[in-house]
């Protein structure tokens, strides 16, 4: 029974007129996956699903971007965020290598992010910000074309204990 | 028997207004900073979504979003426990150990409390009270087995009160092993090792407690009481307590008493006059401390000692208060040549 209600489902929407000249009008698809990283013990990296996580796992988004048109899309900026309330960046996380980060979303310049701090003696100061405070990465990626897809991926760690104990002053 | 007690009263004085201001800041500052870096709670969902910009053929600018990736934290347990203890006792004596267990997990979760003892001699028993103001003291004869179930980062306070047998030689000890498990992860557990001499000579404990845990600048008075009592097998001589006041408070002059002589009030002014067993001042021997000195205190004077009923509602003042306002002991010149 599930299964044919599902067919009928997608059968509607794929006959819905809108629907598909939404589809032609943006060729750029974006999937995006989450997966846990766990190191065994002799050190071999394990990508599991990420349905569920607990504190201290560390959480890999891999964005892929696929041109699905006929025409190159140019000037592709991806932006990843990296999830408020318990995700943070884990530091040379991203890839490609070559990203910026930012804590607004609007403003994204390269990592280590800084700001400009005042000093108990009046002057000021370029500090780095904490990554915990990280909020979203961007990669340029220049041209996608057609039939072909880029994809950008990054670790993040959910915050855990050990973490406060590093935050303490 | 009760405890013999010694009282004294002191206010909130006004020039500390600050001072208190600036520890109630800090906690709460602490407060924020400890709450900001918490484990995330269980249950919480994280959903993300990738987006894209670019231009397509006709220059035109374009955004593309991706699917949402929903993931959910899962609870972990976690915990805590402090501190080990070392205590001396006479034989057939009872001792107390203070523990705190802290739920450092990211959900609700209740530990079993368990023990195990070993060594020169066993425990006849061993029980565990709650302890909610952290006196060191149970808050009542009910025995527990668990800690009850405890929000995320909640503390629980309780103490492993043991009895030793009658046939404890002197100098045998005893190794007490406290552990707490989580009842979400029976493999999570932490424990805590209380060590138990048996002595022959005198034991002093004491206790200290005020009337009120918190209270506005200025305000008052409130009492402070000192009990204490020997649990040892022989005579104390010449037992001296200490109690400085904190920053903060101001002493009520002739407000000193001692359970020993009653309702008469002991002069704050001489550190040399002998007040019918006892020599007390207050600011003479040191600035803004109370100094007492008891000739003696003879063994089995006190035993279970237990203070009132009064059930305190803590807050950060009051801890920071009650830390800083710790009353100290020391004995010399015992009657007990091996003290």
């Amino acid at each position: 029974m599930k299964l044919s209600a599902f067919a009928f489902a997608t059968v509607a929407w794929a006959s819905t007129p809108a629907a598909l000249a939404a589809h032609a009008a943006a060729p750029l698809e974006v999937k995006l996956t989450a997966s846990k990283v766990v190191t065994e013990a002799n050190g071999v990296e394990r990508l599991l699903p990420a349905d569920t996580v607990r504190p201290g796992d560390i959480v890999e988004y891999r964005a892929e971007y696929q041109n699905r048109g006929t025409d190159p899309a140019r000037n592709v900026r991806a932006t990843l965020p990296i999830p408020a309330g318990g995700l943070e960046y884990l530091p040379d996380g991203a890839r490609p290598r070559a990203v910026r980060a930012s804590l607004d979303g609007k403003r994204f310049d390269a990592i280590p992010l800084r700001r400009l701090v005042t000093l108990a003696n009046g002057k000021q100061e370029l500090r780095p910000i904490a990554q915990s405070e990280y909020r979203f990465l961007r990669w340029d990626l220049g041209v996608i074309a057609p039939g072909k897809s880029a994809t950008v991926s990054s670790r993040m760690r959910l915050v855990s204990e050990s973490g406060r104990q590093g935050a303490q002053p | 028997m009760n405890p013999l007690t010694l009282t004294l009263c002191a206010f909130f004085s006004r020039t500390t207004h600050t001072a208190l201001i600036a520890l109630l800041l800090l906690a709460g500052l602490w407060l924020t900073a400890q709450t900001a870096h918490a484990a995330t709670a269980a249950g919480t969902m994280i959903s993300n979504q990738a987006s894209a910009t670019y231009t397509d053929a006709t220059l035109a600018s374009r955004t593309a979003t991706s699917n949402t990736v929903v993931t959910v934290v899962q609870q972990v347990a976690s915990l805590t426990l402090s501190a080990d203890g070392a205590k001396s006792v006479t034989a057939g004596g009872e001792v107390s150990y203070p523990h705190t267990l802290t739920n450092t997990g990211n959900g609700a979760d209740s530990f079993a409390l368990t023990n195990a003892n070993s060594g020169g001699y066993a425990m006849t028993s061993v029980m565990f009270y709650a302890d909610a103001d952290g006196d060191g003291i149970a808050d009542n004869a009910i025995p527990i087995t668990s800690s009850g179930s405890l929000a995320a980062d909640q503390v629980f306070k309780f103490v492993a009160v043991a009895s030793t047998p009658g046939t404890a030689a002197a100098g045998s000890s005893n190794t007490l092993s406290v552990t707490a498990t989580s009842s979400f992860d029976a493999s999570v557990a932490a424990s805590n090792t209380d060590t138990t001499t048996v002595s022959g000579r005198a034991i002093i404990n004491v206790t200290k407690a005020m009337d009120s845990v918190s209270g506005p600048s200025p305000s008052g008075p409130y009492t402070i009481t000192l009990s204490y009592g020997n649990t040892g097998a022989a005579t104390a001589g010449n037992v001296t307590l200490l109690d400085a006041l904190p920053t903060g408070m101001s002493y009520v002059v002739g407000s000193a008493r001692w359970s020993a002589t009653g309702a008469t009030a002991l002069s704050d002014a001489d550190n040399t006059d002998d007040q019918g067993g006892i020599v007390y001042d207050f600011g003479v021997t040191q600035p803004n401390r109370a100094t007492a000195v008891i000739a003696a205190v003879a063994a089995g004077a006190g035993g279970r000692r237990r203070i009132g009923s009064k059930s305190c509602k803590t807050s950060g003042l009051s801890r920071a208060l009650a830390s800083e306002n710790a009353a100290t002991l020391s004995a010399n010149r015992c009657r007990a040549a091996t003290w």
